[in-house]
């Protein structure tokens, strides 16, 4: 997903669970700082790095392939856009290995997605902002794994797009190209993804690089045959996904409030939606890789207040110059992001499995991680 | 590119400029010492290709190809080793042909590249194209001067030049997809 998504989409989520205008966009902007929390952000303000939520181009360019990179690169995209669905998955007749990377193939309402909603209650805004990108890129993110994987990640040939048409949709090939400095072009079905490479741990492999930007628009309707599938194919309805993201988003909110007494798996608040539903289903559908200009125009007719766009350095300044750091924005922004990264990590751990690296219960503080 | 990759590529390429300066100068024992080389190399990739087929590439989706690929590797490798009873003439044309087939190769990649708007293209046509040239020259100068030396300096001139790209290629910079 991206920021009209992240920012915007969250804002509106949030609205419609009750929050007022300012907690919405302290909720969107942590949304949509996930994917900009890298490690160099964090050197830059003083941050202690254990807080990446997202690697740049650059960190992933110089990543070495040796055991502790690839476990820093499964911890980031795994805890934040890749949410591991069943840690404990079987495929019958895969050894461990296999099995290690079959076990975080993203997917919707899984157990882990419980934990990370319920992690962020009572940690104010930053935590539900990081929950909502989590839980939000589920939907957009499922069948790829956040960490590198050929043998679960590769996508071949066999892929096309399901172009609307009239009454039902044409099929049409999917051209991928690997220019990165190439736009994609929904018009004639041309989009960029990485290249092939039949390494197993290339960053080339990396969550759904090999499909490219698709998963991330919230038009795409595509089908193709997932690496790990045994070859059955995969329809993915993103219009649908989008929305049972945004109406999911919409009941976690309202539990991180107080409104909901419990989160639990497979709920959609469609009535909170409902008055906006028709529009919400026109923005999703409208061909177009950036969003941002509707759901932002969206989001002021709700709350009648103008929406600042996303302004990356907008709490740098409160948290470099702050005594107190743990009470600024950032400083609440990046212990939720530790929070979720500790926990995700300590689940994959526990399970038997050690691609996010080892973690281990040091001590139990009130309110906060046990990790 | 990772920095491991860089440090293979930077190595593999000062090895080829020491095979190629080797082969230059001890032309008696040079082709042993290169088909030995090439054995080995083949040997290892194949059985990691095949390795890799049966614990993890057998379950996805197109995972034979793996399959096909170590077998490949494999059988080249055995059947660069028995070249080393055949008199120096027919390890110079295997050893120009398999040149020839990599620049080829790198040729079709080329146009691949070319394809998928990838701006690397032009750099794997120019490698690809020195590489068949140069094999072809020493081919045509060893049939025509009936030496095995004169390919040999060809050759090794090429394999030089071939390690000195890769070195380059190696502190080249790269650009990744980001993906969010």
């Amino acid at each position: 997903m991206q920021k009209d998504f992240h920012y915007y989409a969250t804002y509106c989520a949030a609205y419609l669970a009750g929050y007022t205008h300012d907690e919405c966009m302290e909720i969107c902007y942590s949304a949509q700082l996930v994917d900009h929390c890298s490690a160099t952000l964090l050197r830059k303000i003083k941050a202690p790095a254990e807080a990446a939520t997202t690697q740049l181009q650059l960190e992933l360019m110089d990543i070495k392939p040796d055991i502790a990179s690839l476990q820093n690169i499964t911890r980031i995209w795994a805890s934040f856009h890749f949410l591991p669905a069943d840690l404990y998955a079987v495929r019958k007749g895969a050894p461990k290995m296999y099995h290690d990377k079959y076990r975080l193939i993203c997917n919707t309402n899984s157990d882990l997605l419980v934990e990370t909603v319920k992690l962020a209650k009572d940690k104010g805004s930053p935590a539900a902002g990081i929950a909502m990108h989590v839980l939000a890129d589920t939907w957009a993110h499922r069948y790829f794994a956040g960490t590198p994987s050929f043998v679960i990640n590769n996508t071949d040939y066999y892929f096309y797009e399901l172009v609307p048409d009239g009454e039902g949709y044409t099929e049409r090939p999917v051209k991928f190209i690997h220019n990165p400095s190439a736009e994609d072009d929904p018009e004639n079905g041309v989009y960029v993804n990485s290249l092939h490479q039949n390494s197993e741990i290339s960053v080339m492999n990396l969550g759904h690089g090999r499909a490219g930007h698709l998963p991330d628009y919230s038009y795409a309707r595509y089908k193709y045959l997932p690496a790990w599938g045994d070859y059955e194919e995969i329809v993915k309805d993103n219009p649908s996904d989008y929305m049972n993201a945004f109406c999911q988003m919409i009941y976690a909110l309202k539990y991180l409030r107080g409104a909901e007494h419990d989160f639990e798996k497979d709920r959609y608040d469609t009535a909170a939606a409902e008055t906006w539903r028709e529009r919400i289903k026109e923005i999703l559908e409208k061909r177009q890789t950036d969003a941002c200009e509707d759901w932002k125009k969206l989001g002021e007719e709700m709350s009648g207040i103008g929406i600042v766009d996303f302004d990356i350095g907008k709490y740098q300044d409160e948290y470099t110059n702050a005594s107190d750091k743990d009470n600024t924005f950032l400083g609440r922004f990046t212990a939720a992001a530790i929070a979720q990264k500790r926990m995700v990590t300590n689940r994959i751990y526990k399970s038997g499995n050690k691609l996010a690296g080892v973690s281990v219960v040091k001590n139990r503080k009130k309110g906060g991680s046990d990790e | 590119m990772s920095w491991l990759q860089r440090i293979r590529k930077t190595v593999g390429g000062f090895l080829l400029v020491i095979a190629g300066i080797l082969f230059i100068l001890l032309p008696e024992i040079n082709y042993l010492l290169l088909i030995a080389g090439l054995v080995v190399y083949l040997l290892i990739y194949g059985i990691r290709m095949m390795i890799y087929y049966f614990t993890m590439a057998r379950l996805m989706v197109g995972g034979k190809s793996i399959l096909y690929k170590s077998v490949i590797l494999l059988d080249l490798a055995m059947f660069t080793a028995t070249l080393t009873t055949l008199g120096p003439v027919y390890l110079i044309i295997y050893l120009v042909g398999a040149y020839a087939a990599a620049g080829a190769v790198d040729i079709l990649r080329s146009f691949e590249a070319k394809k998928l708007d990838a701006p690397e293209w032009k750099i794997k046509f120019a490698t690809g194209l020195f590489n068949v040239i140069i094999a072809i020259a020493a081919a045509v100068s060893g049939i025509l001067m009936r030496s095995t030396e004169i390919p040999a300096y060809i050759y090794g001139g090429g394999l030089i030049w071939s390690g000195i790209t890769g070195i380059a290629s190696a502190f080249r910079n790269t650009r990744t997809i980001y993906i969010q």
